[in-house]
């Protein structure tokens, strides 16, 4: 407890996809991934994870850097680097909302280390989950935060575990319809974001669905949204590193003066990024005035079961959808 | 303003321990590495209240990279601070046993090798729920100090008495914010008939407002290096925020005199009041090394900041003003709970200091005041910047401007009205505002005339104008607040030098926290005996060359150490006048010192520093300290006369010694801050839009550094009011929060962001040395409490817990309680 030593390990740095697989197939559970190492440098100094060989992936040339694809849209490699995906002139291009996601994770050091892949399958910030508690996330059979400290925590579409997801990337990426591609032993696989996240009630220990022996390579964000109205918001305590209370990512297309189409998507809400179809569907066909606005916000969360520290976040999500919606641009 | 006087005193100048620290060459206590140096670790309590049944560490004993393990059974025990190790622990994360390895990799092994056997005991982590009858004692043996507060000037940092009992409420109905008929109280001040200004009130107001509990939160987690040498001698390199009670303070937990101990602290990376004195993680690897005669490091984690660290303590105050329709406060009567965690009686402090600070900041023509702390299984609550005043700062803020609508008066007007503000230019101590329950006189007072000069730096009309009114999602607030320290103190200790090469050394003896006070010591030596400032050294960091005094906290330095220096160097300048008569021909009182000369008034006979310096080494006697004036043998410190060891003989040595005859009245430092919040009312998010935070200092000394600690006080404030807590399960007593972006202290994006004027009013303290109060710990206080103050002006709705989280703001919008 608290010895902030991480235990004797191998250190392994991967020289290519192929080479990252293999090794984390020869060890099995007792290797573990860093990228960044922002965050699993923290859980090993904890001594909660103890892996015996570490795979290092920073060295991996092709999973690093952002391009745009030939029909318009933009691959990026799961190594670059936040800082990276801000300044990137192939997605500031045609997908800002990216970048305006990015912009506000963490802190410049931060954001200058840590990557966007690790944005996206970064895990649960429950602080009973991180502070070494037996919950259902740890394998355990109950949760804390029910009882316990939950404002941070989930108010829909959660399962014995409330977590809530904290990733700010992913929402905007989702937003975008992105595609993750994935390199396991049986070769690649590539699934929507939306089909990657995993939430409670299918396996509770895990918020994706990367398998312990694959690696997510790319991000690839199709030409559909191209040129949107995009909006992109962060609710938190303070302005210095914090993770979303809520937050909030919207793509809008308008065709004479209507929506044409329009992705919400929201963290801080599910164990899942969480899309307001509700709203979507409302406001689509309508022009974006304030009434439609208003009323398309109206009820973003239909199956909300809030915890009594954690209601205020129905109303939130409701005038960050109205924002959303209106101030998109 | 009568700066304009000084030569130094009032000018920036380079501290001299600045370049050290932006070069990193500056040494923190775990940069030092020695030869043949083990590591420490812990091994710590995963239970908020256990008891330990039985301690194993055969196989940890079998590794051969461990070469010394301690239990709780191998240090002194502690009747109510922090024992080294505690067989008891009383909260998440304390520390029964220890060891010494090869590396820190081995002692983290070995502390998984020993096995301890628990008995968990029932904890309480709410000083509410300490109280009520059923409720389970946080220590075994009681859940309330009951000793004395200790004085403000130990802020607890030691002195009160140990006394513990078991205290419930038995009567009382736990179903409101404040426990409806409460029981006995453990602190209570009156005075005048609190009844009959009540009678005399024209409006009267209550609410039950509480402060926040917070980790003091200091960038330098608490490392030590310990060597216990075989000849009994020990050496100790340490974070602390004070040479002299850190040094006395671990002699005794270590049992040897602080003769064989010796303190080396140059450089301290913040303590906000935590690292007043000698802490446990001093004495783990002293108690390994003595086993061993080898140095041992123990290297403070930010986790264990949190568990093992220090925090500022729950204060919930149940507050009823009176007030005349002129704003007047007739009658003030509070009722509070503070907790003191686990680990110190501290409470009883927090309650004493801040009612002082609501009766400095408030003048109420009567007043009762009760209180009672209580113990809970949290980290220890030991003083943080202001502790207690910048609480009550906080928790009054609101209920002032309460009364103030109550009576039709604009709050700013009411708090300028009862503010401390003295009446005539001398220190009078028959009219000057008082303090405390004796009524002691304030050596000077003037608040008012600081809240009139930030209303005045801010536009306080226009932007009272702009209350209430509108901007999109965003409403606008305009608020008030103050707060307030004692910051000066004597019966300390100074101690200088000129030597041969006509250098003035200043031995004094504050720590080398960040905040610069030190060198200000140094810097109104050299106004006293006006030397050019190229001629003057301040040491630090040794306590072997330490005079003695009270640590750098309670913003007091700058009196204290001052005072206690410039008498040491009117003591100085007094025998440079004397050697020159004796060299030069003459009487002293014909001889001036100035520009670093000793100069004969008419005739312009001179001895530079340096020729006078070689004389009283000639001369010998007093003059070297050679022979110490029974005055100082009978009064110093025997830690100042082994600090002048080293120049006795070989320079001119000069003691100060401050005595009751130094001071006629409680010295009070305050600060009177206006913000301006917007509040976004579908976000929760409320941001600081501006801030004034004006301070009553006396003398400023040091105008950067002087702005700097208003800088950094005021935003540690609103990160204070707006985003920082320490929360625990309840239910397990473990605390949730413990890294720094779970516990949201403000940081630089959230400093940047707020524009900030500080300012001072700069009338001197007849008292201090060259006119000089404090400034560290007020800001904070009147910080926190005008963002209160703002947020409720914005939104009509009073703020009852902090921090005001977005959620928080929501919450009272969502309820209707809001007015928008």
């Amino acid at each position: 407890m608290q010895q902030d030593m991480i235990p004797p390990l191998t250190h392994v740095d991967a020289t290519s996809v192929d080479d990252a697989v293999a090794t984390l197939q020869e060890h099995g559970t007792d290797a573990a991934t860093i990228a960044g190492n922002t965050d699993e440098i923290n859980w090993m100094k904890n001594r909660m994870r103890t892996p015996e060989v570490l795979v290092d992936l920073k060295g991996i040339d092709e999973m690093r850097g952002i391009e745009s694809t030939s029909d318009g849209g933009v691959r990026i490699g799961a190594l670059t680097t936040l800082s990276n995906v801000v300044d990137s002139d192939a997605v500031n291009a045609g997908f800002s909302v990216i970048a305006d996601a990015a912009g506000e994770i963490a802190t410049p050091q931060i954001r200058n280390q840590g990557t966007i892949g690790g944005n996206i399958t970064q895990d649960s910030r429950c602080w009973y989950y991180r502070n070494g508690f037996d919950c259902y996330r740890a394998g355990g059979n109950t949760c804390y935060a029910i009882t316990g400290e939950s404002r941070d925590h989930a108010v829909t579409d959660y399962s014995r575990c409330i977590t809530a997801h904290p990733s700010d990337g992913a929402v905007a990426l989702m937003a975008l319809e992105a595609e993750v591609v994935i390199e396991g032993p049986r070769g690649t696989r590539r699934e929507p974001l939306s089909d990657f996240f995993v939430g409670p009630e299918e396996n509770i220990t895990v918020m994706n669905d990367l398998a312990h022996e694959e690696i997510l390579t790319h991000i690839e964000v199709p030409s559909t949204w191209s040129g949107a109205s995009f909006y992109y918001e962060k609710v938190t305590d303070r302005e210095s590193w914090d993770f979303p209370i809520v937050n909030i990512a919207a793509a809008i297309q308008t065709s004479g003066g209507s929506v044409s189409d329009v992705r919400i998507v929201s963290n801080g809400l599910a164990p899942t990024p969480k899309r307001l179809r509700n709203a979507e569907s409302a406001i689509t066909g309508q022009q974006i005035t304030e009434s439609n606005a208003a009323s398309a916000a109206g009820t973003v969360l239909p199956n909300a079961a809030p915890q009594p520290d954690n209601r205020f976040k129905l109303g939130l999500a409701e005038n960050l959808t109205e924002r959303a919606l209106l101030g998109a641009e | 303003m009568s700066n304009h006087d000084f030569q130094y005193v009032g000018q920036d100048f380079e501290v001299p321990d600045g370049r050290a620290k932006v070069t990193g060459e500056a040494k923190y206590a775990d940069d030092y590495l020695f030869d043949n140096a083990l590591q420490a670790k812990t091994v710590k309590s995963p239970y908020a209240h256990a008891r330990v049944r039985s301690i194993d560490t055969s196989a940890a004993e079998q590794l051969s990279s461990v070469k010394a393990i301690i239990t709780h059974e191998d240090v002194p025990d502690s009747p109510i601070g922090q024992p080294i190790l505690d067989g008891e622990p009383k909260t998440f994360g304390y520390p029964v046993a220890a060891v010494a390895a090869d590396d820190e990799y081995a002692a983290a092994a070995a502390v998984e090798a020993i096995d301890v056997e628990w008995e968990v005991l029932d904890h309480v982590v709410d000083p509410v729920e300490a109280l009520k009858p059923g409720a389970p004692n946080p220590r075994s043996n009681g859940n309330v100090p009951t000793g004395e507060a200790a004085g403000e000037s130990a802020e607890g940092q030691g002195g009160g008495t140990a006394a513990i009992d078991t205290v419930k409420w038995t009567d009382a109905d736990f179903s409101g914010r404040y426990p409806e008929n409460p029981g006995e109280y453990t602190l209570k001040w009156s005075w005048g008939d609190v009844s009959q200004g009540f009678d005399r009130a024209d409006h009267i107001v209550e609410d039950v407002v509480t402060a926040q509990p917070i980790p003091t939160n200091p960038m330098e987690p608490r490392s030590t290096g310990a060597h216990w040498q075989s000849n009994g001698k020990v050496k100790a390199w340490v974070s602390s925020q004070s040479m002299s009670l850190t040094h006395t303070g671990l002699a005794g937990m270590l049992g040897v005199s602080p003769q064989n101990l010796t303190l080396i602290n140059n450089f301290t990376g913040g303590g906000f009041g935590s690292k007043g004195t000698s802490y446990p993680q001093m004495g783990v690897p002293a108690y390994l090394s003595k086993q061993i005669n080898r140095p041992v490091k123990i290297r403070g984690t930010r986790k264990e900041e949190f568990h093992w660290g220090n925090g500022r303590s729950t204060l919930v105050s149940k507050i009823r003003i009176g007030v005349d329709d002129d704003g007047r406060i007739t009658a003030l009567d509070i009722e509070s709970i503070a907790d003191s965690g686990a680990y110190s009686n501290s409470a009883m402090s927090t309650l004493s200091s801040a009612y002082n600070c609501i009766l400095q900041c408030y003048q109420p023509e009567t007043a009762r005041l009760r209180g009672i702390g209580v113990f809970t299984n949290t980290p220890k609550r030991w003083p943080m910047r202001g502790p207690g005043q910048n609480q009550a700062g906080l928790v009054i803020s609101q209920v002032a401007d309460m009364a103030a609508e109550a009576a039709g008066v604009d709050p700013l007007d009411l708090k300028i009205t009862n503010a401390a503000q003295q009446e005539t230019d001398e220190f009078d101590p028959e009219t000057a505002p008082k303090t405390g329950n004796e009524r002691a006189p304030l050596t000077s007072a003037h608040l008012g005339t600081a809240y009139e000069q930030a209303a005045e730096a801010v536009n306080y009309d226009e932007l009272r104008q702009r209350s209430g009114t509108r901007e999109g999602s965003k409403v606008y607030g305009v608020g008030t607040a103050s707060a307030s320290h004692q910051s000066g103190y004597i019966g300390f200790d100074g101690l200088v030098a000129v030597h041969t090469d006509g250098t003035v050394e200043v031995r004094q003896g504050a720590g080398n926290l960040g905040t610069e006070s030190f060198a200000a010591v140094a810097r109104m030596v050299a106004e006293t005996l006006d030397v050019p400032w190229e001629q003057v050294e301040v040491s630090w960091g040794r306590s072997d060359k330490s005079s003695f005094t009270l640590g750098q906290f309670s913003s007091n330095t700058t009196f204290t150490e001052g005072l206690a220096n410039v008498k040491a160097a009117e003591t100085a300048a007094q025998y440079l006048r004397e050697l020159a008569a004796e060299e030069l021909g003459g009487t002293a009182e014909a001889y001036d010192v100035s520009g670093g000369m000793v100069s004969h008034g008419e005739s312009g006979e001179s001895l530079t520093l340096a020729e006078a310096a070689q004389v009283a080494v000639d001369t010998g006697g007093k003059y070297t300290a050679e022979e110490i004036p029974d005055f100082y043998q009978e009064n110093l410190v025997p830690l100042t006369i082994a600090a002048a060891q080293g120049v006795m003989g070989n320079s001119l040595v000069a003691f100060g010694k401050t005595t009751g005859e130094d001071l006629g009245g409680f010295v009070t430092s305050f600060a009177g801050a206006i913000a301006e919040v917007s509040v976004d009312v579908e976000t929760g998010k409320v941001r600081v839009e501006e801030m004034a935070n004006w301070n009553d200092s006396g003398t400023i000394v040091h105008p950067d550094s002087y702005h700097a600690q208003i800088e950094g006080g005021a935003i540690q404030g609103i990160g204070y009011a707006l985003s920082e807590h320490y929360l625990h399960d309840e239910d397990t007593g473990i605390p949730l929060n413990t890294d720094l972006y779970k516990n949201k202290p403000p940081s630089i994006q959230d400093y940047s962001e707020t524009p900030l004027q500080t300012g001072g009013v700069g009338e001197p303290d007849p008292f201090g040395p060259h006119g000089a109060k404090g400034v560290g710990e007020p800001p904070y206080g009147a910080a926190a409490g005008a963002v209160a103050s703002a947020v409720r002006d914005a939104i009509g709705v009073t703020f009852h817990e902090f921090p005001i989280s977005p959620s928080k703001v929501l919450e009272k919008i969502d309820s209707g309680e809001a007015d928008i």
